[in-house]
């Protein structure tokens, strides 16, 4: 029973040897060296495609790539700020935020904003009772109007004071036509 | 075992049952009290016995007024087209008005041919910018926001809420026309009235809410009764509802049904000589509107035989949010002068129009002293208005606006209240051409309400707010 210690010192001793050799065969590549090498096929990085008659500026958060050890392809840094057509999927994504901070509001305030797009804004950028800011990422004409992906103001609509039905005039920039993106 | 040697002053479940018993006799004892402050306000009010009828025209989703009533004169007219741009009539189009105060010329839609006929009757008034306000307010309160204003402004639900209530800051619980309702229903009980003073021809609505009479709704054919059931199928049914029921819920049940069955029949029955569409000289539109005011005028007509003396009716339109295809047609897509809205006032001119000659073609009931025509009052009331700019193809929410009202005894041919500065930015907008009311819900309703009957000092009861503001009666009613 003396021995006891040292037994077991030898037995996780012997385990540790064990695992690290087990650990090294599995993390050493099991391709045969009679096997071709792997074809890498080339990946197109598509440049951000620049619209001279885009109308939208869409801001970007830069993408910090991780390091890339050597590699025949060329690295792109995005810029910053590029320009992008959008989309009425990706449009309606941004209408839907705009429906969250109403709700935001309405829940804040027993009721959502009211007015003109430049008055709902101005409260949705602060000018309310609690100077809360609900919108982020956001662009505003020379009116101070919220504008839409494609440069539209918004329509909002107040139907009640819990339900505002948000109109973006969609790719044809014209109000009331069956492209619009209307959310409430 | 053994028994517990304490006793407990009262049990949990007695303490429930008691509070219960206490919380109900106190509700009761509460409404009781404040029936009691009805009925006894009601013993008060005017003893005049002569049959009068409110007749409420909701225009639903938000009239333009702009287009309703125009500027005439060569400088305002200017203005008006300036802003309203593609939605403007053209000056020529207008049909000239005259009003015996004078003032500045004003001219109404091409349309509305009716209304001008009975302006020039002295059978209609004009009241300019109305709407709801908590306590008068300026463009530069409003902008420093310094005079609490009526809550969610420009939202259609609670604009109309606001608008039925006449109480914008408080929550909404009875009508204005309810709260009147209530007031003077002793005269119809007292007289044998057989239905509801509120009657809706257009559905449930808040302006008839009232804590004592409810509001009872006839479709424009009539009262709703029921269908497939008739002869001995309904004879039989009408003996069952009859019968003693135990349960105190199938008893109730039985006795509303019957109720409602008894009153469709009497209703239906002093209605049927009024049926026919060649009844009337003046023929009504065929439109849903035309349709609800000529029911009404049937009712009306059949007042005796249902022993009224005070009648409250809602009609109501829709279709007035035009925020586009406001005006033009296909094949004229800018002539202002047709259109969404050009269809939606030419009904109303004629409606109005129609329903002005049926009272003045209906006779006068026995025991009436004076022409029936001179105890029925109509008038407008809407969301709000819009917006004097255009939004390219029509306008958006606004807040004041200009109504109509029409009947015997009003003093027409007439123009009230402050006709707004078209500017944008002026002395009476809030930035974006909504024109800030100069004259509230509560003065053009109590003005109306004081006419049906309710005395000076009950019209705090109906009308909270109405000390806030200058007047309580605006004068267009005799």
């Amino acid at each position: 029973m003396k021995n006891r210690p040292l037994l077991a010192l030898v037995i996780l001793t012997a385990a540790a040897v064990v695992f690290l050799l087990l650990n090294r065969r599995l993390t050493q590549p099991s391709t045969p060296a009679s096997s071709p090498a792997p074809v890498i096929a080339p990946v197109e990085h598509p440049a951000p495609t620049v619209t001279p008659s885009a109308p939208v500026t869409q801001v970007v958060t830069p993408v910090v790539a991780p390091p890339i050890s050597p590699s025949p392809l060329p690295v792109t840094v995005p810029p910053s700020v590029v320009k992008v057509e959008p989309t009425v999927a990706t449009a309606r994504i941004t209408v839907e935020n705009v429906r969250t901070c109403l709700r935001q509001y309405g829940s804040m305030f027993n009721g959502n904003p009211v007015g003109t797009n430049a008055e709902i804004t101005r409260a949705l950028l602060g000018e309310n009772p609690k100077k809360a800011r609900l919108l982020d990422d956001f662009r505003l004409n020379d009116r101070g109007e919220l504008l839409d992906p494609w440069a539209t103001p918004y329509f909002f609509h107040q139907l009640s004071g819990r339900d505002t039905e948000i109109r973006s005039a969609g790719p044809d920039k014209r109000m009331w036509t069956s492209d619009d993106i209307v959310l409430r | 075992m053994k028994k517990k040697n304490y006793e407990l002053p009262m049990t949990r479940r007695d303490f429930i049952r008691r509070a219960a018993c206490a919380g109900v006799g106190t509700w009761a004892v509460t409404s009781m009290l404040r029936d009691l402050r009805f009925i006894n306000a009601a013993l008060a009010q005017d003893t005049q016995s002569d049959y009068k009828a409110l007749v409420c025209i909701f225009l639903s989703g938000g009239n333009d007024s702009n287009n309703l009533i125009v500027p005439a004169s060569a400088t305002e007219y200017a203005n008006y087209a300036a802003i309203r741009q593609n939605l403007a009539l053209p000056q020529s189009s207008l049909l000239g008005i005259s009003p015996l105060n004078g003032g500045p010329a004003f001219g109404l839609h091409p349309v509305a041919t009716g209304l001008q006929t009975l302006f020039g009757e002295g059978k209609l008034a004009l009241l300019f910018n109305a709407g709801t306000l908590v306590y008068p307010i300026t463009s530069a309160q409003y902008k420093a926001g310094t005079v609490a204003k009526p809550p969610q402004l420009f939202s259609h639900a609670d604009q109309v809420t606001q608008w039925q209530t006449s109480i914008p800051d408080q929550p909404p619980l009875t009508g204005w026309g309810g709260r009147c309702a209530d007031l003077l229903d002793t005269l119809n009980t007292a007289n044998g009235g057989k239905i509801s003073l509120s009657v809706t021809l257009a559905g449930a609505n808040t302006f008839e809410v009232g804590n004592l009479v409810s509001q009872y709704a006839v479709s424009s054919s009539g009262a709703v009764s029921l269908s497939g059931v008739s002869g001995t199928r309904l004879q039989a049914m009408k003996d069952i509802l009859g019968l003693n029921y135990p349960n105190m819920q199938e008893q109730a049940f039985a006795t509303v049904k019957a109720h409602s069955i008894n009153t469709a029949d009497v209703l239906n029955s002093n209605i049927t000589a009024t049926a026919s569409s060649s009844y009337w000289t003046t023929p009504f539109p065929n439109t849903t509107l035309g349709n609800q005011l000529k029911m009404i005028a049937r009712l009306i007509a059949g007042r005796a035989g249902l022993n009224m003396k005070r009648q409250i009716f809602f009609c109501s339109a829709g279709g007035y949010d035009t925020h586009t295809g406001q005006i033009g047609t296909g094949a004229a897509p800018t002539d202002t002068t047709v259109g969404g809205h050009a269809n939606l006032l030419s009904e109303l001119s004629a409606s109005m129009f129609a329903f002005q000659r049926a009272m003045e073609q209906l006779a006068t009931a026995p025991g009436e002293l004076t022409p029936l025509a001179t105890r029925v009052t109509a008038f407008t009331a809407s969301d709000f208005g819009r917006t004097l700019p255009t939004n390219g193809q029509g306008s958006d929410h606004g807040w004041g606006s200009h109504h109509l009202i029409c009947g015997g005894s009003v003093n027409g041919q007439r123009t009230y209240g402050n006709f707004p500065a078209l500017t944008v930015n002026g002395p009476d907008d809030t930035s974006t051409g909504r024109w800030i009311p100069t004259t509230s819900v509560d003065q053009y309703s109590a003005t109306l309400a004081r006419w049906f009957g309710v005395t000076d000092s009950n019209l705090a009861t109906v009308f909270p707010n109405i000390g806030r503001f200058a007047s309580s009666n605006l004068g267009f009613l005799a």
